[in-house]
């Protein structure tokens, strides 16, 4: 019986003690009755991804923006892993961030599902509107737009050019090059003299793209024609230019061995830093990085090669990033305060001009950047300013809404032509044509 | 030593009441169900509910933002007819099956007879040997990126030594599907250590019976050890059946699919659907025949089980 009554005891005691618990975890915390200006404090979530530094940064500038809008507290979460999968996550639990920080190349594709929200009403009745609009890189504008509405503010721009061991560049009697070289003339040469051997084995290759040459919108640097004609949802990489260009690559891979093959290049080795490598790609936010690892190695950057095309034209794929507002906003207002405050040109000081990571996406600033770069000292390129060139006289990419899937199905399908070098590219590209063709006719 | 009600019999406790009128052991029962009720809940909703969810959604084109409409079999008519990488993934994956499976199976079967000897120290060697399956699936990707590495990765070190030149393994399309399923005896310690608890659980005098008929090590391995683990070979089996359908993370990590598609899974396709390109519709259904084909496979395992799985507490 004793047993009896302390188990039935227990089993109360314990249910109360969990039904209290639950009481309390529900219960509201109490206040009192909220002033006037507590009324309209508003929260606004924001969330942002990239490298890790820039977490403090954000967390030293929005105590800044809260003291100049009292009213709106900003709720930050920086995240540096699986960003596409939350976001998709959140688009489908309704729960996407009021602001966040956003590829400019898949503002089509969110703007396409209804993840963002278009800003063209607060950019109309901005009262910079002009400057503002004025400020942006001409070549990312289609970028930050989809159906003629706005939906991303720009932050920052990458730009694409090609770093060069200088030693290396002049003992093969070249001097830094001021314009593109051409690409099917003077550009194969220039890799072909950077090129050395010894016997069989190559000491120093003359140039290498890397995961360029397959991975992301930078593979179509090589593809002179494009790859999607966005204006007509048509897939146009057999282009005969597009042919000549990557059978170029792939001689000078396979048959001229001027560019290392994938089991050339051994895991974990920087193949420009340790010299083995003269020329490859460098992307602008790569410029600290390379600084630091080249030690006293002198190094440049030129432009990547003319488009054939359109020779006033480099062919480099430029696109950045931004800050988009999320579809459930319910604070757009404060959404838009914040969105604009971190455009400013004073943000970019913080978030590029002071480690000269990217290029700032206000043209205004580009100047404060190169400075910036120059005035660091021992170690920068001399031609920092090629960076903007690029940017001035580049491409953008293609702005369609089909750009994840086409880059998830690229490497794959490029790979016969230039990692395998199994298939000439007349024969390669009308099967690669029709296999992304497919994924466009999915987003008509 | 019976405890109060313990002792009652059913008639008793049945008729017995408490305060609000019900008897003792359906008040117990409420209890019961009270205290599960929070795992029942969850259950409901944080598992069958998705399940259930996902089987709806495989019959709807929704991507997430847009609107949903139903569209009946119509993802599954796309995945047969229209979607090339379904097929390929799919072929990937039986590929990669008919690879790992097996070598996994004979690898930690064999794992499991060393580490089964009386000798100094084994306790250590069976940790070691268990250690690599509980290790992260992140870290072992990246491990065996380096080991596959073709110019100063170990493996191909090791074919040097010998004289072979080993290829680009993750490089080459006709390499990377044989190196994933060489990587998969990676996480064999998991198997290994069921086939050591049923190794151990032969009765020795099956042995000895053995021994006194004249059969010799071989013959005992063949006569006794085998039929005696086949029931543990078939768990094996179908857990592995399972897992090999899975593959995942190591394919995100180091191919992303690549060279040419030669090692593209098939959840592989089904993560870039959904959260790649947010097809949760078409993901779903992708989802919902994974699971057929692998319960159609672990039936049929099954199935065949009767002609080659031994019991040795059963009748004939």
């Amino acid at each position: 019986m004793t047993d009896r009554l302390s188990r039935r005891t227990f089993l109360r005691v314990a249910g109360g003690l969990t039904a209290l618990g639950a009481l309390a975890a529900c219960a509201m915390p109490t206040a009192g009755p909220a002033s006037e200006a507590e009324a309209e404090q508003v929260s606004v979530t924001f969330y942002t991804n990239d490298v890790g530094w820039r977490e403090e940064r954000y967390k030293r500038i929005i105590p800044d923006f809260e003291a100049e809008f009292p009213h709106i507290t900003v709720d930050y979460t920086h995240y540096t892993t699986d960003w596409e999968a939350s976001l998709t996550t959140w688009a489908a639990g309704g729960t996407m961030p009021n602001v966040f920080y956003s590829r400019t190349q898949k503002t089509s594709a969110r703007a396409r599902l209804g993840w963002i929200l278009p800003i063209t009403g607060y950019i109309d009745a901005d009262p910079d509107k002009d400057l503002l609009l004025d400020d942006f890189w001409p070549i990312q504008v289609p970028q930050l737009q989809y159906e003629n509405d706005w939906y991303l503010i720009p932050e920052n721009i990458s730009s694409i050019t090609m770093r060069y061991q200088v030693e290396a560049l002049e003992a093969a009697g070249f001097s830094a090059p001021d314009e593109p070289w051409s690409y099917y003339e003077e550009w194969p040469n220039v890799v072909k003299e950077l090129t050395i051997r010894d016997g069989d084995e190559t000491t120093q290759w003359g140039f290498d793209a890397g995961w360029m040459f397959q991975y992301s919108g930078f593979a179509w640097i090589w593809l002179p024609a494009g790859i999607v004609d966005t204006d007509t949802n048509t897939c146009i990489i057999d282009q005969p230019e597009n042919v000549k260009s990557l059978n170029q690559l792939q001689d000078m891979r396979f048959r001229d061995r001027l560019i290392p093959q994938s089991g050339d290049i051994p895991e974990g080795v920087n193949m420009f830093a340790s010299g083995r490598l003269a020329m490859n790609m460098a992307g602008v936010w790569e410029i600290t990085s390379t600084r630091d690892q080249v030690g006293d190695m002198a190094w440049d950057i030129a432009l990547i090669p003319q488009n054939p095309l359109n020779p006033g034209e480099n062919l480099s794929i430029n696109y950045g990033a931004g800050y988009a507002m999320g579809a459930e906003t319910k604070h757009p207002d404060a959404a838009w305060d914040l969105i604009r405050y971190l455009s400013l040109p004073s943000m970019q000081q913080v978030f590029i001009v002071e480690d000269n990571w990217a290029l700032p996406g206000r043209r205004s600033v580009a100047k404060d950047w190169l400075d910036g770069v120059l005035s660091t000292g021992s170690g920068m390129p001399a031609h920092a300013e090629h960076w903007i060139t690029a940017l001035e006289t580049g491409r953008s990419v293609p702005v369609t809404a089909a750009e994840k899937e086409i880059e998830d199905v690229y490497p794959n399908l490029i790979a016969p032509i230039l990692v395998t070098g199994e298939s000439r590219a007349e024969e390669a590209l009308p099967h690669i044509q029709a296999e992304i063709q497919k994924v466009l006719d999915k987003y008509v | 030593m019976v405890h109060g009600y313990d002792a009652l019999d059913d008639k008793t406790l049945n008729t017995r009441t408490g305060k609000g009128g019900l008897g003792i052991a359906r008040r117990e029962n409420l209890e019961a169900y009270l205290f599960l009720l929070p795992w029942i809940i969850g259950f409901l909703v944080l598992t069958i509910g998705p399940i259930l969810a996902s089987l709806g959604l495989s019959f709807t084109d929704w991507q997430v933002g847009l609107g949903m409409n139903f569209i009946g079999l119509e993802n599954f008519r796309l995945m047969v007819v229209e979607d090339d990488l379904f097929k390929k993934s799919l072929g990937v994956t039986f590929n990669y099956s008919l690879m790992a499976l097996p070598a996994g199976i004979v690898v930690a079967l064999a794992m499991a007879l060393l580490l089964n000897q009386k000798v100094f120290g084994i306790g250590v060697f069976r940790t070691i040997y268990y250690l690599p399956a509980v290790t992260s699936g992140v870290a072992v990707a990246m491990l065996w990126a380096w080991i596959f590495n073709s110019e100063f990765g170990l493996l191909n070190w090791a074919l040097d030594l010998i004289n072979v030149k080993g290829p680009a393994w993750l490089l080459e399309p006709r390499w990377a599907l044989p190196a994933f399923a060489v990587m998969s005896l990676w996480g064999a310690g998991g198997l290994m250590i069921i086939y050591l608890a049923s190794l151990q659980a032969i009765p020795q005098t099956l042995y000895e019976a053995a021994q006194i008929d004249g059969a010799n090590v071989a013959r005992q391995f063949l006569h006794v050890t085998l039929p005696m683990l086949t029931p543990t070979i078939l768990f094996n089996l179908v857990v592995g059946i399972i897992a090999v359908f899975q593959t995942f993370t190591n394919a995100y990590i180091m191919t992303a699919g690549g060279p040419n598609f030669a090692t593209y899974f098939y959840v592989l396709h089904l993560y870039n659907n959904a959260f790649g390109y947010a097809r949760m519709g078409y993901a779903s259904a992708l989802a919902w025949v994974l699971f057929v084909i692998v319960l159609v496979m672990t039936l049929a395992v099954l199935r065949t089980s009767q002609y080659w799985v031994f019991y040795s507490g059963e009748k004939e």
